[in-house]
């Protein structure tokens, strides 16, 4: 699927893997955000990736549990950041630049302080 | 079709009464580790297990006889399970396989059909 | 010659790694209580597992997707987050059993008690997936656990009737049997579909074939691991099947403890049969420990879209490390609780099942679905497994836990 082509089903998007310009996961695409006025033509936005976002998919009593353990983060990623889209959603840019791989790469500071990792 | 409706009755029903059953797994559980025990007893004499393989084996085996014993209602049962650990302790196979053989008949209609 | 080693090396490590503790512990009570006529579950549920393997592989080099970013694709949130959350329960339930299973085989070789032993498998465990790169890992504990192909060479000792073990894998139900066993023998049917096609034997392969970049070419390679490995793997199985049902079944022994299936390879070779058994089994379930610790981070990460793999350093892939740093501390803990191996056997067992049919079907849908496998896509005869397959786990899921409490666990 390329971004200029008419998105049919929202599914198709959302849960997809997110791969930044440097092959590297940047988590799923936990909700999309959508642009438009009743009447006027419907928009991608944004991708929504974090606990915040896919937290607001599950019932209630469920929502509150995963956001008391997973916290209520959502970070967005602009439409015109998306390359390609097959199997996998493809970005133009490096994850960090839109804020994606925080959790990540302060872990991965952390590790590399620990010996043979 | 009427082996499929029992069945189905069994799993809803079980067909023994439950203390039936219960002490029926519990002479099954002494039987099984009388005649390990019995087993293992044979071949170390043998010289065909190691030594540190028959303590192991002989501690499980009356760690599981002595919880039977503990666990169960049945007054045969504690018995044959008190004499198969004291078996197991004396390094006794003829009683161990005495044990299995007897509680092995007690299963009677509700045992293994062979 | 490069091409045929990988695939001599593929089968064998298919091989060595196809035993854990379930199939060793089902095996031999299956041969003791029922002789010969549970052989046919275990050809059964091999041909399902060889066909939602080699899926699974199939999928990795083509769609290039793991099986659980699969299904979250296709099960969505609703179904995927709920599934996610068992089978990592069940994950590492089950490679609990297999850390107690390696503690209760080094305790029949050295004698040293059984909660040192757990924590120092626990360690060296830990180590070696932390240092080994990800090849060596599959491949060391694989061909280490050939050394089970002795129950093998046991079962050829021991001369069994031939014709019988023939006769044993036709679909069968045993004549005459009081309709309380007939239900043991359904709960050992399901129990052995469960042992044989645990889900995260595809999560460990499939992720396997996406760290190692399988392509198209590497297909051949998939399919012949799939069915030649799992199926050499299953015979070893099936020998210590017919090994107890030899050996055990005559003297109305139900080898209640696990130690119990050396005494197989004991008998007939002596001393150097029962240290062969001990070590084919340490390897064999310390692999499963490893599949199974690695199965869940591999799971989880997916589910989530963290970076994973063992082919990237631990700081790599920082989340996944410690998601399986905290599959083996947790495992390790239910171990020192004290909770017997067996009954851990069971309850992954049994609640595996439960779990398989959601962790197939998102397998069946995406090998079905042109856009992600083009030409690649199953054909009438994966299907027809396949589907088939399915309907028998649903079915088996359905009875697994009625079974497990009718029968005590198979103990009535």
């Amino acid at each position: 699927m390329r971004r200029d082509d008419p998105l049919r089903l929202l599914s198709e998007v959302r849960d997809l893997q997110i791969v930044d310009r440097d092959g590297r996961n940047c988590g799923i695409c936990d909700d999309v955000e959508l642009d438009g006025e009743p009447g006027s033509p419907l928009r991608v936005a944004a991708l929504l990736v974090g606990p915040g976002a896919y937290s607001r998919r599950f019932p209630g009593w469920m929502m509150r549990l995963v956001r008391r353990v997973a916290g209520q983060r959502v970070t967005s990623v602009p439409w015109n950041c998306i390359e390609k889209i097959t199997g996998r959603i493809y970005l133009s840019v490096t994850g960090e630049s839109l804020g994606l791989r925080k959790v990540e790469d302060r872990l991965e500071r952390i590790f590399q302080r620990i010996p043979l990792s | 079709m009427r082996k499929t409706a029992a069945i189905i009755l069994a799993l809803l029903g079980l067909s023994l009464g439950p203390s039936r059953a219960d002490e029926l797994t519990d002479i099954r559980a002494v039987r099984s580790f009388a005649a390990e025990a019995a087993k293992v007893i044979e071949y170390s004499n043998q010289h065909k297990v190691t030594a540190t393989y028959t303590v192991v084996m002989k501690n499980q085996a009356r760690s599981q006889l002595r919880n039977t014993a503990e666990s169960t209602d049945s007054p045969r049962v504690k018995k044959y399970a008190q004499q198969a650990i004291d078996a197991v302790n004396a390094n006794d196979p003829a009683t161990l396989k005495r044990i299995a053989q007897e509680l092995f008949t007690m299963e009677g209609v509700h045992g293994r059909a062979d | 010659m490069g091409g045929l080693i990988e695939i001599t090396l593929g089968i064998m490590t298919a091989v060595g790694g196809f035993v854990d503790i379930s199939e060793l512990v089902f095996a031999a009570q299956a041969g003791s209580r029922f002789g010969f006529a549970l052989i046919w579950v275990f050809a059964f549920s091999t041909i399902g597992i060889a066909c939602y393997g080699e899926m699974s592989g199939r999928i990795a080099a083509i769609a290039k997707q793991p099986v659980f970013n699969l299904m979250r694709q296709r099960l969505g949130l609703h179904w995927g987050f709920p599934t996610l959350i068992v089978s990592s329960i069940v994950n590492t339930i089950t490679c609990a059993a297999e850390i107690g299973g390696t503690a209760l085989v080094l305790h029949l070789l050295t004698g040293w008690p059984y909660w040192l032993l757990a924590i120092l498998s626990t360690l060296v465990l830990v180590v070696v997936i932390w240092v080994l790169p990800f090849k060596w890992i599959e491949r060391s504990f694989g061909l280490l656990g050939l050394t089970m192909i002795c129950f093998a060479v046991a079962t050829v000792q021991l001369h069994p009737d031939w014709h019988a073990v023939a006769a044993g894998f036709v679909p069968q139900v045993p004549r005459g049997l009081p309709t309380k066993d007939l239900v043991v023998f359904a709960y050992f049917a399901v129990a052995i579909v469960s042992a044989v096609m645990f889900p995260y034997e595809t999560y460990f392969y499939s992720s396997g074939g996406i760290e190692e970049n399988w392509k198209p070419k590497d297909l051949k390679v998939n399919r012949i691991t799939t069915t030649v490995g799992f199926g050499l793997g299953s015979l070893l199985a099936i020998a210590i099947l017919i090994n107890a049902a030899i050996l055990f079944r005559p003297l109305h022994i139900d080898p209640q403890l696990p130690g119990s299936a050396a005494l197989e390879v004991a008998i007939p070779f002596g001393t150097t049969g029962l240290l062969l058994a001990l070590l084919g089994m340490l390897f064999a379930i310390s692999g499963a420990a490893v599949e199974t610790g690695l199965s869940t981070a591999y799971s989880i990460s997916q589910f989530f879209g963290w970076e994973w793999g063992r082919y990237k350093r631990p700081h790599e892939a920082p989340r996944f490390t410690i998601a399986w740093l905290a599959t083996f501390a947790a495992a390790l803990g239910i171990v020192l609780t004290g909770i017997e191996p067996l009954s851990l056997v069971e309850w992954s067992i049994v609640f595996s099942i439960v779990v398989l049919p959601l962790t197939y079907l998102p397998l069946m849908l995406i090998a079905n679905d042109r856009k992600y496998m083009g030409e690649h896509v199953n054909g009438w005869l994966a299907n027809g497994i396949g589907w088939t397959f399915y309907a028998v786990l649903v079915i088996a899921a359905i009875a697994a836990l009625p079974l497990y409490f009718a029968t005590q666990g198979g103990q009535a």
